[in-house]
């Protein structure tokens, strides 16, 4: 992962001084400064400029991300760098350093000097922030994750998978889908092309974009979908963004439009219980699971009364498994 | 096997004469039992004849006998041993040890060395034993072929005491030892020739068959063949004398490699070991394991890596328990006796401190193994074939047993391997080599962060016809039971109150408290626990069609799940991630939300595993339910209490692997 490391100027008085530095080639972990809009890079730099005034330490927090140093991975059971959990910990305190250090200054300390390594440690420190500001919601982070989304077309360290690991262009989509604003549906939605090497990143966006909208695109999507592969994807995301436990999460004020997604996911998958097999059927089964739309289990009947033994099965498989999870225990 | 014993004098001519192929590896320089050299033909010094001498032949005696009817002995007298000799079935055949402990304590594989190390070494032996031909003329050779020379050592008892007499003597250090996978340190990869002297044929001498490994895969059936021919002078092998029981001039007995069999939950085990790292955990372990509670022993190890002390506190990934044996006929009560070893299989990588000492040997878990666990009875082996390779799917928490069932006609009444997405392709097929336990059952787990089996599953005795119950993950339940408590009005009532978790910097701690109502209002949490009980439920209907268990015998474990970095981790404390000894299982302590200073959660465990509500334990009242503080230890790295233990126990005379048809 490219980076430009600046040494900060704490005092308010020097930012002017601060920012003139900036304009050589000053960046954080994921972008170089410059990349945000001019506006968006001041207000930022005040933001963090007040907050690092009186929260210094959040700041080194991240900076040392115990589960991406070395020490921390290599004891972990896992034995591969992850900060995901520890920076979501710092909860809404972490947001101003995790945007600081993805977009204005980034000062590692205690990564491995190996460069394979370090080359990890920086993408789940990158995915880590990710996560954790995507769950935070806050609009403060729009301008760094549109101009990462921006870039990630042309990176090859953001479109790389690593092993079963989360690339970081699906970190970045997956934040700007939890901020779920129109905007985000938008730049989302322009990759929506299978040959677009941002399009599984997108899907995987859409799936945590909690609008309406986004199931109808993912709808759109799966009819496109032109191998098994990308319809997994696709169900899978469909099946996240259909989530009833996730939509009962949020409120009564967004219970009718979680009812529109689940129902309109629903009727997406059903039919494809019978057209699928094996893997991509158990997908299917997921995520009509995760949908839980109150009829599923007559429908499911319906949809038996005609099945073959091994559509019977999974049938009474998803049957046993909604049953479960409303049972009285 | 039996032959005529009355010695018949014939002339066969040219019939003595000529080159023969002692071994597998024919034409190659050997040496004979007693040091001296002799070429592949067969005729050493003793023999006495060339090519030119033409001699009376008498008709040998040429018979080896195995322990067919598995009393333990190889008896020249025994009908069932003379008839079945050669033959492997469920009720008779001969089975020898793959000899990988080290009974003389000098940390080195008894296999590796060149003596036996006393009594205890000899037993771990197979016997065979030949009839003597007290008239046998000099010039005689007895000739011993093994059909597979390389995976076993065949001694015999003679004059010099115990001497290899055929096999690949082979002294190298594995390459599994090595970080370039290379055999460097051999000094002798010699293979014996198989020569028995006159003297030798004349009195009879004891054989015995020395394992050097397990099966590995389908390309041996695991079965070595001994055969024995009796002549003069040169090509013994292919002018052989006919005898009476042997028109073919050859007497051949068959022994069967004994496999590798795992533990599992419902093992008898006798000991535990861990880590001693964490005071909470170990505090609560002691407790739970002593005399008030399994009472087995319990072994903790210092971090480092000297003096016994290990740099990794994940016991139950670094390596897997299990036990070899072979029957040894019964007692007086007619209970099965068996001789074998605990034989645990190291995982292929290593805890490194920096990219610097990557791939040093030191730092893989089978040197420390060979270290500190290999002893006497006690083996250490490597199933992968490079050092360093894999991935967290190749801990052995990825890799458990399903406790013995029948579904139908599957039958595994010593239990079933069962592992995760993942593993290296030759674990899975030593896995399926071993025939008892396999084929290995393979869950999807590629969806948890560490990806490992235990993080789902466990298996528990229970009262019933089948013996156990299986208990799984469910955040159904969990989020059931923190929505009945917001319901009632105790949403403010908090989880892990008092506990606490990283906050990123070094090891600095901040609270981990949530609410029952923060917690069922965080849809990112929702999201994930529903998407791993999706997944969960997926496992548990892989598990149900390979087992035809009922959901009246699953028990589910109620725990929240969260995400980091697109795999699934448990959220609050993995309480299906436990140990069982016994009748207790040392469960992580959910730490839930205190209602009227009550955890929740730890009385639901309470209430559904250590009363007879579920028929839990062998008399079906119930386990005993220890609850471990894994929360700042294991839990906040990624694990809980199963992955920071490892139990094990003997080899087991109940488990009659050699009954099991597969």
């Amino acid at each position: 992962m490219k980076q430009k490391v600046i040494s900060w100027v704490v005092t308010v008085g020097s930012l002017s001084m601060a920012a003139s530095s900036m304009a050589a080639e000053p960046g954080g972990l994921a972008l170089q400064s410059i990349q945000l809009g001019a506006a968006d890079r001041t207000r930022l730099q005040h933001d963090v400029m007040a907050d690092r005034l009186a929260r210094p330490a959040a700041y080194d927090v991240v900076a040392v991300a115990k589960g991406c140093r070395p020490d921390g991975w290599r004891t972990a059971r896992t034995p591969e760098p992850n900060c995901s959990r520890e920076l979501r910990a710092l909860g809404p305190a972490g947001l101003l350093p995790m945007l600081n250090a993805l977009a204005l200054d980034w000062s590692p300390k205690g990564l491995s000097t190996d460069v394979g390594l370090r080359t990890q440690e920086e993408r789940a420190l990158t995915v880590g922030m990710l996560e954790a500001i995507g769950t935070l919601r806050d609009t403060r982070a729009r301008p760094v994750l549109h101009a990462m989304w921006q870039q990630a077309r042309g990176r090859a360290d953001m479109l790389a998978p690593l092993g079963r690991q989360m690339t970081v262009a699906r970190a970045t989509a997956e934040a700007l889908g939890r901020l779920g604003g129109a905007l985000e549906l938008q730049v989302l939605q322009a990759h929506l092309r299978p040959d677009d090497p941002l399009y599984a990143a997108a899907i995987a966006g859409l799936g945590l974009c909690k609008r309406t909208d986004s199931a109808q695109l993912l709808v759109t999507a799966l009819a496109n979908a032109k191998d098994d592969a990308t319809q997994r994807w696709i169900v899978q995301a469909m099946g996240a963004l259909a989530s009833s436990w996730s939509w009962q999460a949020l409120g009564r004020v967004r219970m009718e439009d979680g009812l529109r997604v689940r129902q309109r996911v629903t009727d997406a998958l059903l039919p494809l219980l019978a057209k699928t097999q094996s893997e991509s059927r158990e997908r299917v089964v997921e995520s009509l699971q995760l949908a839980d739309l109150p009829d599923l289990p007559a429908r499911l009947a319906n949809l038996r009364a005609t099945a073959d033994a091994t559509l019977r099965h999974d049938i009474d498989d998803l049957l046993g498994r909604v049953a479960r999870a409303h049972a009285t225990r | 096997m039996h032959t005529d014993s009355v010695l018949q004098r014939l002339f066969t001519g040219t019939a003595a004469f000529g080159a023969a192929c002692l071994l597998a590896s024919c034409g190659t320089t050997a040496t004979t039992g007693d040091g001296s050299t002799t070429t592949a033909d067969g005729a050493g010094d003793d023999a006495g004849l060339d090519g030119g001498d033409v001699a009376a032949l008498a008709t040998p005696i040429v018979d080896l006998v195995v322990d067919a009817n598995r009393d333990g002995v190889a008896d020249l007298a025994n009908a069932d041993d003379q008839a079945h000799g050669n033959e492997w079935t469920a009720d008779f055949g001969a089975s020898y040890l793959a000899n990988l402990d080290d009974d003389d304590g000098d940390k080195i594989e008894d296999v590796l060395d060149t003596v036996i190390n006393g009594s205890d070494d000899e037993l771990d032996l197979a016997p065979i034993n030949m009839a003597a031909w007290p008239d046998a003329p000099d010039g005689y050779v007895g000739v011993l072929q093994l059909d597979f020379p390389e995976k076993v050592r065949l001694w015999k008892n003679g004059a010099n005491g115990w001497e290899i007499v055929a096999g690949v003597n082979n002294d190298c250090v594995p390459t599994f030892l090595s970080c370039t996978g290379q055999d460097d340190t051999c000094s002798d990869t010699t293979a014996k020739a198989g020569i028995l002297t006159a003297a030798e044929l004349r009195t009879g001498v004891k054989l015995a068959i020395e394992g050097r490994d397990f099966r590995r895969d389908d390309t041996w059936d695991g079965n070595i063949h001994v055969t024995m021919w009796v002549g003069q002078g040169t090509d013994v092998k292919a002018k052989a004398i006919p005898t009476k029981d042997h028109p073919d001039g050859k007497d051949t007995v068959l022994l069967h490699v004994a496999p590798w069999i795992q533990n599992g939950n419902l093992t008898p085990f006798d000991e535990v070991r861990s880590a001693n790292y964490f005071t909470p955990f170990t505090a609560d372990l002691t407790a739970a394991l002593g005399p008030n509670g399994a009472n087995v022993k319990y072994t903790q190890y210092k971090n480092g890596s000297s003096n016994g002390a290990w740099n990794d506190a994940w016991t139950q990934d670094y390596y897997q328990t299990a036990w070899t044996a072979i029957p040894m006929g019964k007692d007086a009560g007619g209970k099965t006796l068996i001789h074998g070893m605990r034989v645990v299989n190291a995982r292929p990588w290593g805890r490194y401190t920096s990219a610097d000492n990557k791939c040093q040997a030191k730092l893989l878990p089978i040197t420390w193994l060979r270290a500190n666990y290999l002893s006497k009875d006690k083996a250490v082996i490597a199933i992968y074939l490079a050092p360093d390779t894999g991935s967290s799917f190749d801990s052995h928490g990825n890799h458990d047993l399903l406790p013995p069932y029948q579904n139908g006609q599957d039958k595994f009444p010593i239990g079933r391997i069962i592992h995760g997405s993942g593993i290296l392709p030759e674990t899975h097929a030593f896995y399926n080599a071993q025939g008892p336990q396999s084929p290995a059952l393979e869950v999807t787990t590629d969806w948890l962060l560490v990806g490992h089996v235990d993080e789902v599953l466990s298996y528990v005795p229970a009262k019933t016809d089948r013996g156990w119950k299986l208990l799984i993950a469910a955040n159904n339940l969990s989020k059931q039971m923190l929505q009945k408590l917001a319901d009632d009005g105790h949403g403010d009532a908090l989880l892990f109150d008092g506990k606490n978790t990283y906050d990123g910097a070094t090891n600095n701690m901040i609270p981990a408290a949530k609410s029952v109502t923060a917690t069922l209002n965080d849809s990112d949490l929702m999201l994930w626990s529903q998407q791993a009980q999706a997944s969960a439920d997926g496992v548990r209907q892989q598990v149900k069609d390979a087992t035809g268990l009922t959901d009246a015998e699953i028990i589910e474990m109620p725990f929240l799940t969260e995400e980091v970095d697109g795999g699934k981790i448990a959220w609050q404390p993995g309480t299906a991630n436990m140990l069982v000894v016994g009748n207790t299982m040392e469960i992580p302590n959910p730490f839930g939300p205190k209602i009227g200073g009550v955890d929740v959660f730890a009385k639901d465990l309470q209430d559904r595993l250590g009363t007879a509500l579920n028929a839990l334990g062998t008399d079906g009242n119930g386990m005993k339910v220890n609850l471990i503080d894994d929360f700042e230890s294991y839990h906040i790295n990624e694990g809980e209490v199963h992955c920071g233990t490892n139990p094990e126990g003997p080899p087991q005379p109940s488990m009659l692997w050699w009954l099991i048809k597969h």
